[in-house]
């Protein structure tokens, strides 16, 4: 069998070859104003945008190193500039139903408008109507007003006086009404005189009491109707006035919202509530009333002078603008940064007035959604989903078409208070969600509503091909990125070197990375690392040393690892031959950071019934893709060598001193080579690792990773000195994936570190042993002094001696198993 | 200020009458900024009590127009009931303002009591009519008879009157003007108030001299002086006066010709604000 061709240094790594590239640095480049490598992404939103039916709402998903919601923004934001449906929405005081406020929608800036309009009307109010009502004129009509319903009632009891005069009796006050005395002289009969009294005069002046009595009563039974009649009269000469002195300065309004029906309506509203409660609003001008109100039974002795802004009926006129859209051009676009439930579906305040929580609806807040309403809310889907409440509320507006200001604890039922019931505002918003791709297929899987409400999936790629065009592109993108946030200009080199590093970030020579948040990140530490420098530009230099410090800033477990492994705490060796033992490759990922280990795989054989015991499923330490790698092999081992006669071995397979889980199948071809050693005997070149899954067909297959693989195998190699023998063997079909560090691609170069690509078991076993495997003659044999040979005569000793046994247990009338 | 006049007692008449608690009121607001001790007394007129000895005697309820029998009993129980009340006024104001404060009951002809109260206090206030059936132009019966008897100074309330941001002073270089220039004075001090002082004369030429007294009179004064002159058609005059200011008191001497009686009435009917006659 042909060996496979050892790996040069160009295919270690791919240079990022921008001399064709007319630019020195990044200033020389043009704008981009675009997103690159999305453009399945840019369709979903253009899509999204146009559709404007119910729960064509979007889902951005992809990882959360990708800038998902700078690229929607630009997006919605381009739309948005065309859409010129937007207006102010304002709450106004229902003045049916105070605790039901109405909302008002209005041309975009005519709620500040009417807001501050109404405001000065109000400050003016109090003293524009205190003047009318304190002039001359009303005073004088309520005078007589008063008067003559004084002198009505002081007529009425004057002739009862008179009549009782006439007849001897005086009518006198008491604590809580009148009486009648009888007059002797001019003067009240004292109980003697009384007493000197006829009974016939007694029974006279009896019936003369009750005859006067009975005048009183008619007299005192009218007094509350008299009464009505008279605030009747003051209310309508109140009316008069008040409907005179606010006339001009309504109509001042009037002419400012001219074509607005609705504000027409209220103002009507507002004329009437001002004419039913002009004294109240008078009341705030002037002190007094408070002990009287004390004594009459009311608690406070509060004089009753509001400021404006607390005046319990001036507020009823005050205008709650709760979204301004005037200074907006186009729809809004609305990023919810804190996306609680009040956040996002606004809240009603409370304050503290002696003691208890009041409000009213110039306390209603507005939510995202106000805000956002026939635009576009932008939303992280993991903080909806985390706050209590805001999803289903979310979810709630977005069926209904209705925004409804309720605090969770009434939506629930869990609380009953009187508070207000704002009149639900009418949604025409489109929600983007963003969110990590397993949200979205967590949702798609448990939430029945999701797929109705969030029909458009934005899926955003996390790499591009990397070509001469997308590395120009890419070059741009960096540019824009640079002059976003106002770094320093980047030589051609340093824009290359991100370009490297961006391919080693997707594992692949052949992709770049567009997941913008680490090349954010890289860049502006370079520039860092640049200014640290006093570098004019940001070179290649700042570009690695940025590189190297995010790995050192993050490598300590890596160092420990290392260091555990250099001093044999944790055995692997680099060098020598051991049968049933090899070094596997593992890749541990703690953090941000990712690093490659060798592992030592052990296998034995014993006497047994074709079983491949993989001693970390028996613990549990083992996840189902590691064991599923592990059973391929009596596959292989049954395929290969179990044709003719049953496997009759017993092998155990573990990985050496791991004390936590092992999951992935990319070990899984370094447990056959190591299983194949043990059966043989034959042992394996420990100055190789070796990493790749394999198939029963003894195929090596890819696997993730290889850079780190192969560098932690190095490390350690080049820690205790490189051989000239020590390499890596990896799976052919990851070659491309290769973007190796440049000290390894350096003792490659050299010659001290070596790394094979390898399609077949076969060819690994090879490397490994330095034997051949062998191929089937004519007969169906292996050629003796090869692995395949020897594999099989021990299997075929296995199988007799197992036949043995079972030969003589069956003597024995046992059953052998 | 040459001279200062102390007012220590304030004496304040009390039933449940509407201008009598605005006459509690403002008299508690002096009490509060003159550190004077507030006098409540309410006169358990003697007349109720010889009622409910004639056995023919019903009260009519002013509130339902019911009748009832009156006799001692009732009307103890009514007495009693109003003088809790008045106390328990008393005790929330006191406490409210942290007022010195008495407060006591009395039996007798309502007139002669409040008039023997009157002796031991500095100032007598009182509501322009109590329960009488009078046209809003007239001063109840008791209120004219403390006017007219006691040489003390008062003051005299309406329910909606109130003590206002400038006190008003009308000056007539009488002895008794200037006390009440004086008063004027330590009350707008006091509360803080601007005081507009209105020279009352008939012949212009004095009006110099007025001003001159005014002068030195107030010439220690911290408080903002205005002075206007009051000529023909005074009522009108000082109506517009107490309008433009915002006044609330006013105080005027006693004798001044502006009053006879009835122009004392009109006066009250014409300027809604609490008027302090002084003597």
């Amino acid at each position: 069998m042909e060996n496979p061709r050892e790996l040069k240094s160009e295919d270690l790594y791919t240079y990022c070859n921008l001399s064709d590239q007319d630019f020195v640095t990044t200033n020389d480049l043009e704008e981009l104003h675009s997103f690159i490598g999305q453009d399945r992404v840019i369709d979903a939103v253009r899509f999204g945008i146009k559709m404007k039916k119910d729960g064509y709402n979007i889902f951005a998903l992809g990882p959360d190193e990708t800038d998902k919601k700078n690229l929607i923004r630009h997006y919605l934001r381009q739309s948005a500039l065309h859409d010129d449906d937007v207006g102010d929405w304002c709450y106004i005081n229902n003045f049916k139903e105070h605790h039901k406020p109405k909302i008002l929608r209005l041309p975009a800036g005519k709620g500040v408008e009417l807001r501050d309009t109404m405001s000065k009307l109000i400050d003016d109010l109090p003293s524009i109507l205190t003047t009318a009502f304190e002039s001359e004129e009303y005073q004088n009509r309520k005078q007589v007003i008063d008067e003559q319903n004084k002198d009505e009632e002081n007529e009425l009891f004057s002739q009862i006086s008179e009549k009782a005069q006439d007849k001897g009796f005086a009518l006198l006050r008491t604590p809580a009404g009148f009486t009648f005395a009888p007059l002797k002289d001019d003067e009240v009969m004292s109980p003697e005189d009384i007493q000197k009294i006829s009974d016939d005069e007694r029974e006279e002046m009896e019936r003369v009491v009750e005859e006067l009595q009975k005048d009183l009563q008619r007299v005192l039974r009218q007094m509350p109707g008299r009464q009505r009649g008279m605030r009747e009269q003051k209310r309508e000469l109140n009316k008069e006035i008040a409907l005179y002195t606010i006339k001009d300065i309504f109509d001042d309004v009037r002419k400012r919202f001219t074509e607005i029906a609705e504000v027409q309506e209220f103002l009507d509203d507002v004329q009437n509530d001002i004419v039913e409660n002009v004294k109240d609003i008078i009341g705030s001008q002037q002190a007094g009333g408070g002990l009287l109100s004390y004594i009459q039974g009311q608690q406070s002795m509060d004089t009753g002078n509001y400021p404006p802004d607390e005046h319990p009926v001036l507020i009823r006129y005050r205008i709650n603008v709760l979204v301004n859209n005037s200074e907006l051009k186009g729809a809004p676009v609305i990023y919810e940064d804190n996306p609680t439930y009040k956040n996002l579906i606004g809240r009603i305040e409370y304050r503290a007035q002696l003691g208890a929580l009041m409000t009213d609806f110039n306390l209603i807040k507005a939510g995202a959604l106000h805000r956002a309403n026939n635009g576009y809310l932008i939303v992280d889907a993991r903080k909806v989903l985390m706050e209590p409440f805001a999803w289903e509320g979310l979810k709630r507006v977005l069926k209904s078409g209705k925004l409804r200001i309720e605090s969770p604890g009434e939506s629930y039922g869990l609380i009953s208070t009187v508070s207000l019931e704002p009149e639900p505002v009418e949604i025409n918003v489109k929600v983007i969600l963003l969110g990590e791709r397993f949200l979205y297929y967590l949702l798609c899987t448990y939430d029945p509503d999701f797929k109705d409400l969030f029909k458009v999936e934005a899926d955003f790629n996390d790499e591009m091909d990397r070509n001469t065009k997308n590395q120009l592109l890419y070059a741009q993108m960096i540019a824009d990125m640079v002059k976003e946030y106002n770094l320093l200009p980047m030589d051609k080199a340093a824009v290359a070197r991100v370009i490297e590093h961006s391919s080693r970030l997707v594992n692949d020579k052949e992709k770049i990375s567009i997941q913008t948040h680490n090349i954010h990140d890289l860049l502006r530490e370079s520039n860092h690392w640049a200014e640290d420098n006093k570098h004019e530009k940001i070179q290649s230099e700042d570009v690695q040393k940025a590189i190297d410090q995010q790995k050192y800033r993050s490598g300590r477990i890596k160092d420990i690892v290392q260091e555990t492994i250099r001093r044999n705490t944790i055995f692997v060796d680099t060098s020598g031959e051991k049968t049933g033992q090899i070094n596997g490759l593992s890749v541990l990922m703690i953090g941000k950071s990712i690093f490659g280990r060798p592992t030592r795989i052990t296998a034995r054989v014993q006497l047994g019934k074709g079983e491949v015991i993989d001693i970390e499923r028996e613990v549990e330490l083992s996840g189902p893709i590691h064991s599923k790698g592990v059973m391929i092999l009596s596959g292989f081992l049954g395929e290969r060598y179990g044709n003719q006669k049953p496997l009759s071995l017993k092998a155990s397979l573990v990985f050496e001193q791991s004390y936590s889980g092992v999951e992935g199948d990319s070990a899984s071809s370094a447990e056959l080579y190591v299983l194949l050693s043990a059966i043989s005997g034959v042992p394996v070149k420990q100055c190789f690792a070796v990493t790749g899954s394999v198939n029963q067909h003894g195929e090596i297959q890819p696997i993730g990773g290889v850079n780190e693989k192969i560098e932690g195998f190095f490390d350690i190699c080049n820690q205790r000195g490189l051989t000239g023998e020590q390499g890596v063997l990896i799976p052919e079909s990851n070659v491309k994936n290769l973007m190796l560090r440049q000290d390894v691609i350096q003792a490659v170069e050299q010659g001290t570190f070596h790394i094979y690509p390898v399609q077949t078991v076969d060819q690994g076993m090879e490397l490994l042993t330095g034997m051949s495997m062998g191929e089937r003659n004519e007969q169906g044999q292996y050629p003796g002094d090869t692995i395949n040979h020897k594999v099989e005569d021990r299997l075929n000793t296995l199988v007799e001696r197992r036949m043995f046994y079972l030969g003589m247990h069956e003597h024995d009338g046992r059953k052998w198993e | 200020m040459s001279k200062k006049i102390v007012i220590k007692h304030i004496l304040v008449a009390l039933d449940t009458s509407r201008h009598s608690l605005a006459a509690l009121e403002a008299a508690a607001s002096l009490a509060k900024s003159l550190e004077a001790e507030l006098q409540g007394i309410f006169v358990e007129d003697i007349k109720w009590f010889n009622l409910g000895q004639i056995s023919l005697s019903y009260e009519i309820s002013d509130l339902t127009g019911t009748i009832k029998r009156l006799d001692d009993e009732e009307i103890e129980r009514q007495v009693r009931a109003q003088s809790a009340r008045l106390q328990k006024l008393m005790d929330t104001i006191g406490k409210q303002g942290n007022l010195k404060y008495t407060f006591r009951s009395v039996r007798g002809g309502v007139e002669k009591e409040l008039l023997t109260a009157t002796e031991s206090a500095d100032l007598i206030t009182i509501g322009r009519v109590g329960w009488s059936h009078k046209k809003l132009s007239e001063l109840g019966r008791t209120a004219k008879i403390i006017i007219e008897e006691t040489d003390k100074p008062v003051l005299i309330l309406q329910h909606g009157w109130h003590i206002g941001n400038t006190t008003v002073v009308i000056y007539d270089g009488t002895e008794s003007g200037e006390r009440a220039l004086i008063v004027a004075e330590q009350l707008a001090f006091k509360q803080n108030n601007k005081l507009m002082v209105i020279l009352s004369t008939s012949k212009s030429e004095e009006e110099g001299k007025l001003k001159e007294a005014v002068y030195m009179i107030l010439h220690n004064s911290a408080v903002q002086v205005q002075m206007q002159m009051m000529k023909a058609d005074k009522i009108t005059t000082l109506k517009r006066i107490v309008k433009n200011e915002k006044g609330g008191l006013l105080i005027v001497p006693k004798h001044h010709e502006l009053f006879g009686e009835k122009n004392l009435e009109e006066l009250l009917s014409r300027i809604p604000c609490p008027l302090l006659l002084f003597n």
